[in-house]
């Protein structure tokens, strides 16, 4: 038998079908190896069973009686209720839900604080804040650019629109291309024939 | 057609000598190119060339192959180490400027070297005034690291680091001669030849404000960390930096890197390693300091800031960025001397297998695999 038995009440419910799936599934594993608990399912079942097999009610209720009754419980449950109404009520919490909750509090905790680099250094945190704003405010500024530099097989090209500047390769020599975050690309050209290097640049106004 | 326009093909067409009808003419290097060297430029030129250069007409627009070759003389006292070119061509690229630079020579006070400039210009038929392009001497670099020139595209800087990083592997290709013998520098020059050609080679379009041409609005952008490669000798550390990418575009570029040697500096350079999803990794580019913000007192740091966009392409196929490294790649204190990775340093990391060669290391590479070891040989005893 593992953890405290649940109450008679739940073990009604179980009997009749009544609870709910979570519920359900936490009192079946209970169930399992509890005999006691197993004996109470049983009996409910069984009241519930002779319950539906009577009929009828017998003829000679009195029902005056028994509304006056009634009525009398009713009172003396309300009086006990206001006797106990300030009382706090204490739950019974079942361990495993609490960490069960805060297992899964702790993976949605980490996979928000991972997604980003803010979090990645935080000891960097007031640097990258300010730094990853000025790269969004640099985002939100970007126009459309008026002109562009590429390296293409035909060396280095500025396009402005549809005009163009292009410093051409060196046919028949290696080359090597490195670009500047400045606004520039590079291009090595070594002649295999003079073996002079040639280093063209061009830059972005 | 406006009167404008009308006005405009006939002054080009009278220009050019280029009929609409007609497909293509040979440019004259008087009215096309303008070449301005000061007077008291320590080069003279000696001739222009334009070989092949043609203008063409392609529908509406107007082709100009451009093959020029410029015959310089060393007309000062020093030898003369690297020269560069400032290429602009209003009409064309407007603000948009090039420049064509003879790094890792040697050439005495008295010889000659011929420069070749190669451009391609189209633009729509309109009118034309003054020359299609023009072209200025930027700087010249001397043997004892001395310069001269207007210096406009900063030029002293890059040839100055082309200049000691071809002197440092001069030296050690000189070194393996010396130590192993032949079999020495054969075995280093093999091992520079197959690093070259295992490095992965990117295709870069790089756009100012933001995006490249033909990106979409970012919806799927991040913001992505750099990881550091540290340089163990490097006088500037970098501490921290970020990218937005957005499939195989990086976006703005933020590095904060801190200055710990003795000295102010006033340049830094990042190289920028890009890893796609494969598992390849690139080397990409550059981030470079800002001109107008860098100026690092000892001991304190900085952010290099860039607000362009680099878009990674391979084959025509976009290369999907996964990952990005960054490891300090050239350093310039504010009295001029320059700060590049050691050989020790380079071959203690991961470096030399992914940073590109140097000018005169892929040049030397190259002299022995067309013309052998003893060509080699005989170019490393030359200076």
């Amino acid at each position: 038998m593992k953890g405290p038995h649940p109450h008679d009440f739940s073990l009604s419910l179980f009997a009749s079908n009544d609870t709910g799936w979570w519920q359900r599934r936490s009192l079946t594993r209970h169930l399992r190896s509890c005999g006691e608990c197993q004996e109470k399912v049983a009996q409910s079942e069984s009241l519930r069973g002779e319950m539906a097999g009577m009929s009828d009610i017998p003829p000679s209720v009195n029902w005056e009686s028994l509304a006056a009754e009634m009525r009398a419980n009713i009172r003396l449950g309300l009086e006990a209720g206001a006797c106990v109404r300030t009382v706090p009520v204490r739950r019974r919490v079942n361990p495993r839900i609490v960490v069960a909750f805060a297992s899964l509090s702790i993976v949605v905790a980490a996979s928000f604080l991972l997604r980003g680099p803010r979090v990645l250094v935080p000891a960097a945190s007031t640097v990258t804040a300010h730094k990853a704003s000025s790269i969004e405010a640099a985002s939100l500024e970007a126009a459309e650019p008026t002109s562009v530099l590429e390296a293409n097989e035909d060396g280095i090209a500025l396009r402005t629109g549809p005009a163009s500047m292009t410093l051409l390769g060196r046919q028949g020599s290696t080359s090597s291309q490195t670009a500047s975050a400045e606004g520039e690309i590079r291009a090595r050209y070594v002649d295999g024939n003079t073996g002079v290097v040639t280093i063209n640049n061009v830059y972005l106004q | 057609m406006s009167i404008c326009s009308k006005l405009g093909v006939a002054v080009m067409t009278l220009a050019f000598g280029l009929p609409l009808g007609a497909q293509e003419t040979t440019l004259d290097p008087a009215s096309s190119v303008k070449i301005d060297l000061p007077a008291d430029s320590p080069l003279a030129l000696i001739s222009t060339s334009m070989g092949e250069s043609r203008a063409t007409a392609r529908g509406g627009a107007l082709v100009l192959d451009l093959h020029m070759g410029l015959t310089l003389r060393n007309a000062g006292t020093k030898r003369v180490r690297g020269v560069t070119l400032l290429i602009t061509s209003q009409e064309f690229a407007p603000g948009g400027k090039g420049s064509v630079a003879r790094p890792c020579i040697d050439v005495a006070p008295g010889e000659k070297f011929t420069l070749p400039v190669d451009i391609r210009l189209v633009r729509p038929v309109q009118q034309t005034t003054g020359p299609l392009v023009r072209v200025q001497l930027d700087g010249v670099l001397f043997d004892d690291l001395s310069f001269f020139g207007a210096n406009k595209l900063n030029s002293q800087r890059a040839m100055t680091f082309w200049e000691v990083e071809a002197q440092r592997d001069r030296a050690y290709f000189r070194q393996a001669l010396q130590a192993s013998g032949e079999s020495g520098l054969r075995r280093e020059v093999l091992a520079s030849l197959t690093r070259q050609s295992n490095q992965l080679q990117l295709d870069v379009a790089v756009s100012r404000n933001g995006r490249a041409v033909g990106a979409a609005v970012p919806a799927s952008d991040r913001v992505a960390q750099f990881a550091f490669l540290q340089v163990p000798g490097s006088p500037v550390h970098p501490l921290e930096g970020w990218a937005a990418i957005s499939g195989n575009e990086a976006r703005s570029p933020q590095i904060e890197v801190l200055n710990q040697s003795a000295k102010p500096v006033r340049y830094v350079e990042i190289g920028w390693l890009v890893k796609d999803r494969e598992g390849h990794e690139y080397l990409a580019g550059s981030v470079p300091g800002s001109e107008s913000t860098m100026l690092i007192p000892a001991g304190q740091r900085t952010r290099l800031l860039q607000d362009t966009a680099l878009k990674f392409s391979r084959s025509g196929k976009p290369v999907e960025i996964e990952s990005m490294t960054g490891f300090v790649s050239q350093v310039e204190f504010a009295d001029g001397h320059v700060w590049v990775p050691s050989r020790q340093d380079l071959a203690a990391s991961p470096l030399l297998r992914l940073m590109a060669p140097s000018p005169e290391e892929q040049r030397l590479a190259d002299i022995y695999s067309k013309k052998g070891l003893s060509a080699l040989i005989a170019e490393l005893s030359r200076y």
